[in-house]
């Protein structure tokens, strides 16, 4: 099932810094909780989509588009 | 205990006491080391109201536990104090060897308070600490009085800290030397060092570091040592120095020309890092246990200055002495500038930042001839810098009055607000020659936040903006966003600085070279964790470490926000706001450009959680940081900031 709607995503994408905000959204949908999301943070975009696919948010093609193509193809298909 | 010494040194030069203090584990777990352990001392035992060359002021010397390790680079030293110029926190690290001495002769940090009677060094051999005599040093460039040391105690191969005359002249920008050539650059350590009659630190290790793991450890620095095989920036550094950015400051616009007046000129090749290795380069230097090796050797063969030799220069040496004060045309001249700023123990960016500020001042007809004593400030006027450097160094004439830094020379001269625009400070401190418009908008932004004042490319350290396009995926993978690599782009760049920020902090605690870290990320955090809990014995999750690094930078700008520092103070010199770019050559590429610090700000703060109006961190930030402490300090100052009679800017303090 999509975590953000296509609206959403839009939103997401046209945004030039989107880290904060990606990760502020996925703890208000309670994906992340406050320690995980202070932890990606410091760690970096890569701790973010290692923690989704092992949380089977991404499936592995996913994960390995969004380690290759950044914030583009995970806000994809966090609305596929 | 494995890694650390567990001891610091606590010398007193007004009484002469020389103690020894443990360092508990739970410290040295807090604040890993070097910085860390330094921004402690200072936050706790200097208060904000206190003159920085007041004798009870302190002055630290720290190491981390990877120090004298067989892990690259790792002989850095990180000098902290209040600064002298910017009045605020600061603090400046240095290469060379003394950091791994420092850790053999069995420390890990030394604080210096008081002030001698008469000129001292102190000489640590082991755990044997004494306070000798340096009468006969006072007035001596570092490379004199290093082998007067050495022939005084007998022995080559120990390694000492300096100051040179201007230090001892407490030119508030006076910096600090270990190995002669190695310098702390910034925020005027050396006047501090100068003002409690300390002219350095003479030390002899016979010890080694003890480690957890010495196999763990041998693999681990052998395979980073491999990664940079081939690296693109390593050769670049090997080959030509900091200085091989000369060329691509040029191309990119971040060149400062005049007082930053441009940002490219068609004749920069005449000093760059190609053309210093094939005229001047006498040979190449590493610092301890380096895989890198960027350090230069300088001999001038012809013209007035043939015969000249010096350690050096570094780009951020040699660019504030010569293209920002409008010298490009003979690039000997800009060798000497540098020698200079080194034998007198200048910070050569500040210098250059002075010199500069002043002579837009007299372009615009803010100052005459009256006022310098005679000295036509004219661009690229070589005859006078030169004279001007030593002035400064000695604290003469209209030298002495530029010794205090660019805002406070403005104000002692009477000039008017407009003099303060061709400062190009920000907190009081200048900007290095990075401008913010070509190189680029993550540096900018941190110039605007960074906890030293105005900082220089090393606070954050944006090498993600600076050579990220140099190793395609590197930003996506640490960002999530390739076109963060363009410098001139707000693209990914709060997230950036704060990344940046943190890891170069952490890298600091572990006193490792930043070049071997940030520039090509050959050595990343998990493997600065692998060799750490190597040496240590200890097991540092990432977390935990990324988080010291938080630490350490929230401790460092409640230091500054409890001086009042915050929201309003963090900008950068308004020339880069407000005048876009000239073309300076045809093959510029950010012609036009204008910085828009405004749009990233904001989210900064976000990724900081520090609060928008005050710019101070919030009190639950502080909290999960285990800074209860400065939250309670900062508790009362948050709404006193706001009030009307602190709402000016402040240029600089005390
Ligand atoms: S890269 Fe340069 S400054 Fe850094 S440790 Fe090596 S020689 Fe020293």
């Amino acid at each position: 099932m999509a975590v953000m709607t296509k609206a959403e995503a839009k939103k997401f994408l046209e945004l030039d810094d989107r880290m904060i905000d990606i990760l502020n959204f996925l703890k208000a949908k309670s994906i992340l909780d406050e320690e995980t999301h202070r932890k990606i943070l410091l760690g970096g975009y890569f701790r973010l989509i290692e923690y989704l696919a092992k949380k089977n948010m991404l499936k592995k093609k996913q994960a390995d588009d969004a380690l290759e193509n950044g914030f583009d193809s995970l806000i994809k298909a966090l609305a596929s | 205990m494995y890694g650390w010494a567990g001891k610091r040194l606590r010398v007193n030069l007004s009484t002469g006491e020389i103690l020894t203090e443990p360092l508990s584990y739970e410290y040295r777990r807090k604040w890993i080391g070097g910085r860390g352990f330094n921004s402690d001392v200072i936050y706790n035992e200097v208060p904000p109201g206190l003159d920085p060359f007041d004798p009870e002021a302190r002055v630290c010397f720290g190491v981390g536990p990877v120090s004298g390790s067989a892990a690259p680079s790792t002989g850095r030293v990180t000098i902290t104090c209040k600064s002298p110029l910017t009045g605020g926190f600061g603090d400046s690290n240095m290469g060379g060897h003394w950091g791994a001495e420092l850790k053999y002769a069995g420390w890990d940090q030394i604080i210096i308070q008081g002030r001698a009677k008469n000129p001292v060094y102190l000489w640590i051999d082991d755990d044997n600490v004494e306070l000798r005599d340096a009468s006969h040093l006072w007035g001596k460039f570092p490379r004199e009085a290093d082998q007067m040391i050495k022939e005084e105690l007998g022995d080559e191969d120990i390694h000492i800290v300096l100051i040179g005359p201007a230090g001892e002249n407490m030119v508030r920008f006076a910096c600090t030397f270990n190995d002669v050539w190695r310098a702390a650059g910034r925020t005027g350590t050396g006047g501090v060092i100068g003002s409690k009659n300390l002219k350095g630190i003479a030390c002899r290790g016979s010890g080694t570091v003890k480690v957890a793991d010495p196999r763990a450890l041998l693999e681990c620095s052998d395979r980073l040592r491999q990664a940079f095989k081939g690296d693109i920036m390593k050769e670049g550094l090997y080959e030509h120095g900091s200085l091989c950015l000369i060329n691509v400051a040029n191309r990119d616009g971040w060149f400062p020309w005049k007082n930053f007046q441009g940002g490219a000129h068609p004749n920069a090749d005449n000093m760059s890092g190609e053309t210093h290795s094939t005229t001047v380069l006498k040979h190449r230097e590493g610092c301890y246990a380096c895989p890198i090796c960027c350090g230069r050797f300088t001999k001038i063969h012809d013209g007035k200055y043939a015969g000249e030799e010096f350690g050096g220069p570094e780009y951020e040496h040699a660019v504030p002495t010569g293209p920002r004060l409008g010298i490009i045309d003979d690039a000997n001249d800009i060798w000497h500038n540098a020698r200079l700023t080194n034998d007198y123990g200048l910070d050569g960016i500040e210098t250059g930042g002075a010199i500069g500020a002043a002579m837009e001042w007299y372009e615009k007809g803010l100052i005459t001839a009256k006022d310098t004593g005679g000295l036509e400030l004219t661009w690229g006027n070589e005859e006078v810098v030169d004279k001007l450097i030593q002035m400064i160094g000695r604290r003469e004439g209209f030298g002495d009055i530029l010794a205090d830094g660019a805002d406070r020379a403005a104000d002692k001269l009477g000039l008017p607000d407009e003099a303060h625009y061709y400062s190009i400070t920000t907190r009081g401190m200048t900007l290095p020659g990075d401008d913010p418009r070509g190189l680029g908008f993550g540096y900018g932004l941190s110039f605007a936040v960074g906890t030293r004042g105005g900082c220089d490319h090393l606070r954050s350290l944006c090498c993600l903006e600076l050579s990220g396009a140099l190793y395609p995926g590197l930003n996506t993978k640490l960002l999530g966003d390739e076109r963060a690599n363009r410098p001139v782009t707000t693209v990914g760049k709060p997230y950036m600085v704060y990344y940046e920020e943190n890891q170069k902090t952490t890298t600091d605690c572990l006193n490792v070279c930043c070049f071997t870290t940030h520039w090509s990320y050959a050595v990343t955090t998990p493997d600065q964790i692998e060799y750490l809990n190597a040496v240590t014995g200890l097991d540092f999750t990432e977390e935990e470490f990324q988080e010291v690094g938080e630490r350490i930078f929230n401790l460092e700008r409640s230091y500054w926000n409890r001086l009042m520092s915050g929201a309003r103070e963090d900008t950068v010199p308004e020339r880069f706001l407000k005048e876009p770019m000239p073309q300076g050559v045809e093959y510029q590429t950010n012609v036009g450009a204008v910085f828009p610090l405004n749009n990233l700000l904001k989210k900064y703060y976000e990724y900081r959680d520090w609060d928008p109006a005050t710019g101070f961190p919030s009190e639950k930030k502080l909290n999960v940081l285990k800074l209860d402490y400065v939250a309670k300090d900062l508790a009362p100052l948050r709404s006193k900031y706001l009030s009307e009679p602190e709402k000016k800017k402040k240029k600089y303090y005390h």
